[in-house]
């Protein structure tokens, strides 16, 4: 048991500190129009990834930098605490990327994985359909075997980034014959396919970062089967539990400073002629929501313990990913209980519209809880 | 960073467990101190991290052993073999450990301290004072207080109140850090106590409820029933969290120590008693019944809850520190 770095990770915290003070824009230089914004980032994370940042764990023979997972993390967290920009190719970074490593072949991973780390590719994942949400498994988008290849059939929706990707990691359904987890399979599809058709959907935070995604027809070659046929969703469960943990870690960090610009927007606001923050009630609610991520950051430390230091995380993923929705949410709604729903201003508007969806993306609160009652509980099954 | 116990100090754990589990009632104090798990100094010294681990078993056991209480005046002062309490909170007054309204005049001690746990049990009683040299911690011998048993929800660890008038100290540590130091370890313990116990009553709603059949299936399959259980195992786990991390925070000295110590008594409170509540509802109305043991478990995690400062007293402190920090308070 030791909390301290050690000296290695504190160099690093200390090269990225430097890096970023360099190199980082003022959020402002970030272009607001999407398409801009986009190519802006992707220049941002090319830099990242040259200066050693982006897949820093990854396997050096597939471009990543070799070094040990707990690195990673010091990396990620540095970048959250300076506000850095988001790295865009997040969905390959967190979840097809790491498929990839894992599940792929060496060819697959050659032609995939670098391209994921530069940005020179972002990758979207096409998990979701209009009728499968919770219940992912029971997906109805076909993949038929054909002489070309697989034919893709289907919709699926709630694809972060899907405009702008070149690769999508889509999940199938191969085979209508097995049990329904049995019988799926996760296929690479070329965006710029025939019978790709994507369309952005706003946020009600008034983004367009999502995006429906239709497949009419779709050839997919053979060799861009990720995997064997029938382990797409072995391969979509195993990543998605671990992105749930390995996010937490960073995204304390960047709750953690968000709090601190709430903390110093009550000091400086007014009302009846006193600071907000001098109000007992605003302490005691801002005291609340620090507990919930000072206590994230515990959980998730220990609970990412194994896995920093060369193991595995399972289905205790869950309780981390239950604690960082739940104290997102809560300083939501503190910030708009503190600073009031009119003067919190834009910033504080989006940061509470944004975090009534932690608790329904990765997998509900509601899925979680069913993971932990089946798996750590070993309750009996609904 | 590594927050995975170690081999040695999983083995610790174990061991506690199957000793307390094994010892009769009367005898679990004694066993205890003989395998050394008050030792805090020299080549085998525990930390916070490993009382820790010992006031957990306490709870998971229930265990009425002043264990929390010893190790915490242990870890600040060296007093030998002997038991004792801290006796940080006063009648009428918020906790406020450091701003003791109990005097040490001239060696003598004379004020009153309240929610005492094990007060007529131990040798020693642990003092904070104020005195002509600023803060002190006073170890006065327990049969120098006159020790009067409070109302409580749990009686098998038997609080008081603690009056002295003019009580001679055996010695005295005038140091502001040892009363800092004694709350916060004091309030760690007393959390790592809590878990314990709550682990133990989610163990037994988890069993109940996989056998439990009504409707004509096992209750354990009804969604209500598992997601109270996953939120209780949740609780149970992110208190260990918080109470291991301050713990280990405590024992590497890092500078936010006993800020991140009375995080985790504030979380750990509440989530703790969530968890004994919730198991009460699993049962359903046998645990209302007093053979059943169920209330034992939250009585003691009410009591634990109230010592070393409430959740809301720590939360209060915490906000009025964030508003010192930026000025508005001074």
């Amino acid at each position: 048991m030791k909390l301290a770095l050690g000296a290695e990770e504190r160099q690093l915290q200390d090269d990225v500190r430097a890096f970023l003070a360099e190199h980082s824009p003022d959020p402002d230089d970030i272009p607001q129009l999407l398409d801009d914004r986009i190519a802006y980032l992707r220049r941002w994370q090319a830099r990242c990834y040259e200066a050693g940042y982006v897949g820093r764990a990854w396997p050096a023979e597939f471009g990543g930098g070799g070094r040990p997972t707990s690195e990673q993390i010091v990396v990620d967290q540095e970048f959250a605490a300076a506000g850095a920009p988001e790295l865009v190719s997040i969905v390959g970074l967190d979840v097809l990327g790491p498929a990839i490593l894992t599940f792929g072949n060496d060819e697959q991973r050659r032609r995939y994985v670098r391209p994921i780390l530069s940005a020179e590719e972002i990758w979207c994942q096409g998990f979701s359909e209009p009728e499968a949400g919770s219940d992912l498994a029971s997906l109805r988008t076909q993949a038929v075997e054909t002489e070309d290849g697989w034919v893709l059939n289907g919709q699926k929706t709630w694809i972060s980034w899907g405009q702008f990707a070149r690769w999508c990691g889509v999940l199938a359904r191969t085979d209508a014959d097995v049990p329904k987890h049995k019988g799926i399979s996760l296929f690479i599809v070329d965006m710029e396919s025939r019978g790709v058709d994507v369309r952005p959907m706003e946020q009600i935070t008034g983004h367009a970062e999502f995006s429906e995604l239709f497949l009419d027809g779709v050839v997919v070659a053979n060799e861009n089967v990720l995997g064997a046929p029938g382990q797409g969703w072995e391969i979509a469960m195993h990543v998605v539990a671990h992105e749930r943990g390995t996010a937490a870690l960073p995204r304390q960090v960047t709750l953690r400073t968000w709090f601190d610009r709430l903390v110093a927007e009550a000091a400086h606001a007014n009302r009846d002629g006193a600071s907000l923050l001098a109000d007992e009630g605003a302490q005691a609610t801002l005291a609340r929501a620090l507990i919930e991520i000072e206590v994230l950051r515990h959980h998730a430390s220990r609970t990412m313990s194994p896995f920093l230091n060369g193991g595995a995380v399972g289905p205790e993923s869950s309780g981390v990913k239950l604690l960082m929705a739940q104290a997102e949410q809560t300083l939501g709604t503190a910030a708009l209980d503190v600073l009031g729903e009119a003067a919190g201003g834009e910033f504080w508007h989006e940061r509470y519209l944004y975090s009534r969806a932690a608790s329904v993306y990765g997998g509900t609160q509601q899925i979680q809880r069913g993971i932990i009652a089946d798996r750590i509980l070993s309750l009996p099954k609904e | 960073m590594d927050l995975q116990l170690t081999e040695e100090q999983r083995w610790l754990s174990e061991s506690v467990d199957a000793l307390i589990a094994r010892e009769p009632a009367d005898r679990v104090w004694r066993t205890l101190v003989e395998f050394g798990a008050l030792e805090v100094r020299g080549d085998e010294a525990m930390g916070v991290v490993e009382l820790a681990l010992v006031a957990r078993s306490v709870g998971a056991r229930l265990a009425a052993v002043p264990y929390v209480d010893s190790a915490a005046v242990h870890y600040v002062v060296e007093i030998g073999d002997v038991s004792a309490a801290p006796c940080l909170s006063e009648p009428g007054r918020s906790f406020a450990p450091t701003d003791p309204s109990t005097t040490l005049d001239d060696g003598r001690l004379t004020g009153e301290k309240a929610g005492v746990l094990y007060a007529g049990a131990v040798d020693l009683l642990a003092v904070p004072a104020s005195s002509t040299d600023g803060l002190v911690l006073a170890l006065v011998p327990a049969a120098a207080a006159a020790i009067t048993a409070e109302p409580t929800l749990d009686p098998s660890v038997r609080p008081a109140l603690v009056s002295f008038d003019a009580a001679e100290a055996d010695r005295v540590v005038a140091d502001r850090s040892a009363v800092e130091s004694l709350a916060a370890v004091g309030g760690v313990l007393a959390s790592a106590e809590a878990v314990g116990a709550a682990s133990t009553a989610l163990e037994l709603a988890r069993d109940y409820a996989s056998q439990r059949r009504q409707f004509g299936h096992t209750i354990g399959s009804f969604q209500a029933v598992r997601h109270l259980l996953a939120d209780m195992y949740v609780k149970v786990e992110s208190s260990w969290s918080s109470v291991l991390y301050a713990a280990a925070a405590l024992d590497e000295e890092e500078p936010d120590a006993l800020r991140t110590a009375s995080i985790a008594k504030a979380y750990t409170a509440r989530a703790t008693r969530d968890v004994a509540h919730g198991a009460l509802q699993v049962f359903g109305g046998i645990a209302f019944t007093a053979e059943h043991p169920a209330h034992r478990f939250l009585r003691r995690i009410a009591v634990r809850a109230g010592q070393f400062g409430t959740a809301r007293e720590h939360e209060r402190s915490l906000g009025r520190s964030l508003a010192h920090k930026l000025e508005v308070l001074t």
